[in-house]
């Protein structure tokens, strides 16, 4: 029942391609080694400024789908579409990622030897020429995720919760239009997630953008605009704010 | 932040291995700076004193690997004079000999109305007797290494050189190298009549066309002699290509050697960075930004190594022509070729060394290297 209503919702969203940020059109990923599904037939539409939430339990694919959204994965059936085209190599994917698509972590992945500025500079290059405009935005990213004071620190002197924020503040180096989050706060204490979650929401209203959550936690799908719910590869509901 | 300040900032952190790389390939292009350097000291020594002292063609026995072992029947001169186009013949007797202090000393008989003897600028004393069998001039480098001024003695093998002066030539060989009478020479290595090589003045020989002419003519007249231009004496030298050739296989082993040794810093730098790159592709780096990181990574580490090797090699020169086994014989000086040749050696070493870890870290899996540790 909840599997139809997807669909109905899914097929809607592609007669007004402009509206979807992401599109996610009979999109199957498997893997040779084992043969594992990890994804079957999804499709899906990401409408742009929308903050989606992916729930489901541990290996239903959803941390797949959001690599298939950002392109460090493939489908090995049917097609992703960012703003309406569909990226057609990985060099294509790479100045997705560096201009529209943004990435937040579980684990952070901030780099060891840099510090707090220097980590968000580094999607800035190639993207940003002046390395005083990298600077200035990276001190500005910095600022507005209320790191300003520790922006010198590297990543061993921060706490989870400041490494997120860090994190964060990379994730939206070069203002993309999409912002992916794959448990953000997984690795952080209560207080902790609730503040990155507000951050995370309040600067991607801020800047209009998408905004697509991985979870676990209920709390932060309450205040997604929609929840996409996956079970074994399969979107399994997919409901509305409010819903939930 | 740069690119540069990335690269370094790699290179800085694991501080013990880069160290280890940088001195391997100091080691590998300062081996190379010195055979090489010393090869190119010897032309440069060689060619130059020719060229300085008015040589336009040399001539010596063909075949003869080793130009000091040749012997040619000193008569060939009036013949060579008779020669069209031939200004001036001037015969030589060369050898190498080793004084009792142990120091090896070229020395160069020349017949009393040679005109190699106006070169010879005196500084103290006077020419040797055209006739003296033990009458030497010393240049001035050679004689402060001995520490010999006029009337002291030089003792070759048992037997008794007495200094008549001490002059100063405008050439390196000239001023390291003893100059006595030709028939002193001669009774001193017991070759009676014999010479190594004829210097000869040629009509148009301060240009190629002129050099070119000659050089056929007498080639054709006398086929069992090769002439060869001052300016290229020593390149056309078998046993100088022969030992040059030696050299450059030697240094290209160290140079494998330091290809290696950065090739494995590299590739174990990948290794241990693949999260690292994990993380610049997911934030969208290119896979041509990577491949220029560790490429610039890899080049980086052989231009340390590179520069200072080159630097080391030139102050082991430096030391090496000290050695009074050497001295005078090889000029040391940076040339733009050497530092052409220097240059194409770190960057052949920085890219061979890095294309291959670079590969790799392209065909990393990006999600398989953000799982990394």
């Amino acid at each position: 029942m909840q599997q139809s209503a997807t669909r109905k919702d899914s097929s809607s969203c592609f007669s007004s391609l402009s509206r979807h940020a992401i599109e996610f059109s009979s999109v199957s990923r498997l893997y040779p080694a084992g043969s594992v599904t990890a994804l079957e037939d999804i499709t899906l539409g990401v409408r742009r400024g929308e903050f989606l939430a992916v729930v489901g339990p541990s290996g239903s694919g959803k941390t797949t789908l959001l690599n298939l959204m950002s392109g460090l994965d493939q489908p090995t059936q049917g097609s992703v579409l960012i703003n309406g085209a569909e990226p057609e190599s990985a060099v294509k994917w790479a100045w997705l990622r560096a201009r529209a698509i943004g990435f937040v972590f579980q684990s952070f992945q901030l780099l060891p030897a840099f510090t707090a500025l220097e980590n968000v500079q580094i999607p800035m290059f190639g993207v940003v020429k002046s390395r005083a405009q990298r600077l200035d935005a990276a001190h500005d990213l910095l600022h507005r995720v209320g790191l300003d004071a520790k922006r010198h620190r590297y990543p061993d002197e921060l706490s989870s919760g400041e490494k997120q924020r860090v994190a964060i503040a990379r994730s939206l180096a070069n203002s993309p239009s999409i912002l992916l989050a794959d448990e953000p706060t997984g690795n952080l204490d209560s207080r902790s997630s609730e503040a990155v979650m507000h951050l995370l929401q309040d600067l991607s209203r801020a800047k209009r953008l998408t905004l697509v959550v991985v979870t676990h936690n209920h709390a932060i799908a309450r205040d997604a605009d929609r929840v996409v719910e996956l079970f074994d590869g399969r979107i399994a509901s997919l409901t509305e704010k409010g819903g939930l | 932040m740069r690119l540069v300040h990335i690269i370094i900032r790699h290179l800085v952190q694991r501080p013990v291995r880069t160290a280890v790389t940088v001195i391997c390939v100091a080691a590998a292009v300062g081996g190379f700076t010195v055979l090489t350097g010393l090869g190119r000291g010897l032309e440069t020594a060689w060619n130059g004193s020719l060229v300085k002292q008015g040589t336009h063609l040399m001539a010596h026995r063909k075949g003869v690997m080793n130009l000091l072992t040749g012997a040619i029947d000193e008569r060939i001169a009036d013949e060579l004079k008779a020669v069209e186009g031939v200004e001036s013949v001037s015969t030589e007797l060369i050898d190498v000999i080793t004084l009792e202090s142990g120091a090896s000393v070229l020395v160069r008989g020349w017949p009393g109305d040679s005109v190699l003897w106006g070169q010879v600028a005196l500084i103290s004393g006077r020419l040797p007797d055209p006739h003296s069998r033990d009458q030497v001039v010393v240049g001035e480098g050679l004689a402060q290494s001995l520490d010999i001024q006029a009337g002291g003695v030089l003792s070759p093998f048992g037997g008794e050189l007495r200094v008549a002066g001490v002059a100063r030539l405008d050439n390196v060989l000239g001023n390291n190298s003893l100059m006595m009478p030709l028939s002193g020479l001669q009774d001193l290595l017991d070759r009676q009549g014999k010479i190594t090589v004829v210097h000869l003045r040629v009509e148009g020989g301060d240009h190629e066309k002129g050099l070119e002419t000659a050089r056929a003519r007498l080639s054709e007249k006398y086929p069992q002699f090769l002439f060869v231009a001052a300016q290229t004496a020593a390149q056309e030298n078998e046993l100088y290509r022969f030992w040059r050739g030696m050299s450059w296989a030697a240094s290209l082993v160290g140079l494998i050697m330091g290809l290696l040794i950065v090739f494995n810093t590299m590739l174990v730098a990948v290794l241990e960075k693949t999260r690292e790159i994990g993380v610049l592709n997911a934030v969208g780096w290119s896979g041509r930004r990577i491949i220029t990181l560790i490429m610039l990574e890899s080049l980086a580490l052989s231009a340390a190594g590179g520069l200072a090797g080159i630097a080391c090699g030139y102050l082991g020169l430096k030391l090496l022509v000290l050695h009074p086994k050497l001295q005078g014989f090889i000029l040391v000086a940076p040339s733009w070729s050497a530092l052409a040749e220097q240059s194409a050696v770190i960057l052949a070493i920085g890219l061979g060394a890095g294309l291959i870890p670079a590969w790799r870290a392209l065909k990393l899996n990006p999600i398989d290297a953000l799982r990394e540790r």
